[in-house]
């Protein structure tokens, strides 16, 4: 189905890149969030992933599927936003992982999914982001690699710690509970 | 041990419920209106390219009959001989001409829908 409509982009139709829009806005809004913590940074974020896939199209080979292609475009938008907003709020001595979580824009999810979003999101970024590729699109580690160029070990290594700070943030959650 | 009490596909199920929405209803429709005016912008710009390259073609071929001319049917210009200063422009033309249009081409190729 992606061929089809990069065709008719490709071929001058332009309203024709609303379907991938519509498609994957979502799953990119994840990823840059898990990336960011910040609903509005991750938003802008990933409105300029789709500009740069629009404007990169004509330079994808097809070589991977559209959705890793722009899920790599997202990804490298949102560390590279990371990276300017750490440099911002570092003259406030702020420190790596709070900094970006957005309790108070983000009230109606976590009503929805309250607990497990705020386990989720007390994550380290690239745990995040390796957690949602791994669970939420069913990518593989070398796949979850291409996407975020991490190596191979690497990418088994953030995983196995992504799983294992959840399932203890998980526990104390529960623990606290009951 | 206290971090076993979560299987693989329990994980699978709770990362799933984490799944997030855009706030925004009309992210689809920003996101293409800024596309269109890209688009627009991107159309404008390549018209402007294009004109520039003509002229920069003409000034190019200009330059150098000029200069060939000069060479041809005068010796020298306020005292200076116009063979060896010919032969400078000729040159200066050439790397500026070659500079110019690669720069013009890449642009070119940016802006080219």
């Amino acid at each position: 189905m992606d061929q089809v409509y990069i065709k008719r982009v490709l071929g001058g139709d332009v309203e024709a890149f609303g379907y991938f829009v519509r498609t994957y806005k979502d799953l990119g809004y994840t990823l840059a969030f898990s990336i960011l913590k910040n609903e509005y940074i991750a938003e802008e974020v990933v409105q300029d992933a789709f500009i740069k896939a629009f404007n990169g199209l004509k330079s994808f080979k097809g070589k991977s599927k559209f959705k890793t292609w722009f899920y790599r475009i997202v990804v490298n938008e949102a560390f590279q936003r990371l990276k300017k907003v750490k440099k911002e709020n570092s003259m406030f001595e702020t420190t790596d992982t709070q900094v970006f979580v957005d309790h108070a824009c983000s009230e109606s999810t976590e009503a929805m999914n309250g607990p497990i979003h705020e386990a989720i999101d007390s994550l380290r970024p690239k745990e995040h982001l390796a957690i949602n590729l791994f669970y939420l699109e069913a990518y593989s580690v070398s796949e979850i690699g291409s996407i975020t160029g991490w190596s191979k070990a690497n990418t088994k290594v953030i995983l196995h710690r992504a799983r294992k700070n959840l399932k203890a943030v998980l526990h104390s959650g529960k623990t606290k509970n009951s | 041990m206290e971090n076993e009490f979560l299987s693989d596909d329990s994980l699978r199920d709770i990362v799933k419920k984490s799944k997030r929405q855009l706030p925004t209803d009309n992210f689809e429709d920003k996101v293409m209106a800024k596309i269109r005016h890209e688009m627009e912008l991107k159309t404008q710009v390549s018209k402007k390219l294009k004109l520039s390259l003509l002229f920069f073609i003409v000034g190019t071929v200009l330059g150098v009959g000029g200069t060939l001319c000069a060479i041809l049917f005068f010796d020298a210009i306020w005292g200076l001989s116009l063979k060896n200063l010919g032969l400078i422009v000729l040159l200066v033309i050439c790397v500026l001409g070659v500079m110019g249009f690669d720069n013009l081409r890449r642009l070119l190729h940016n802006y080219t829908i």
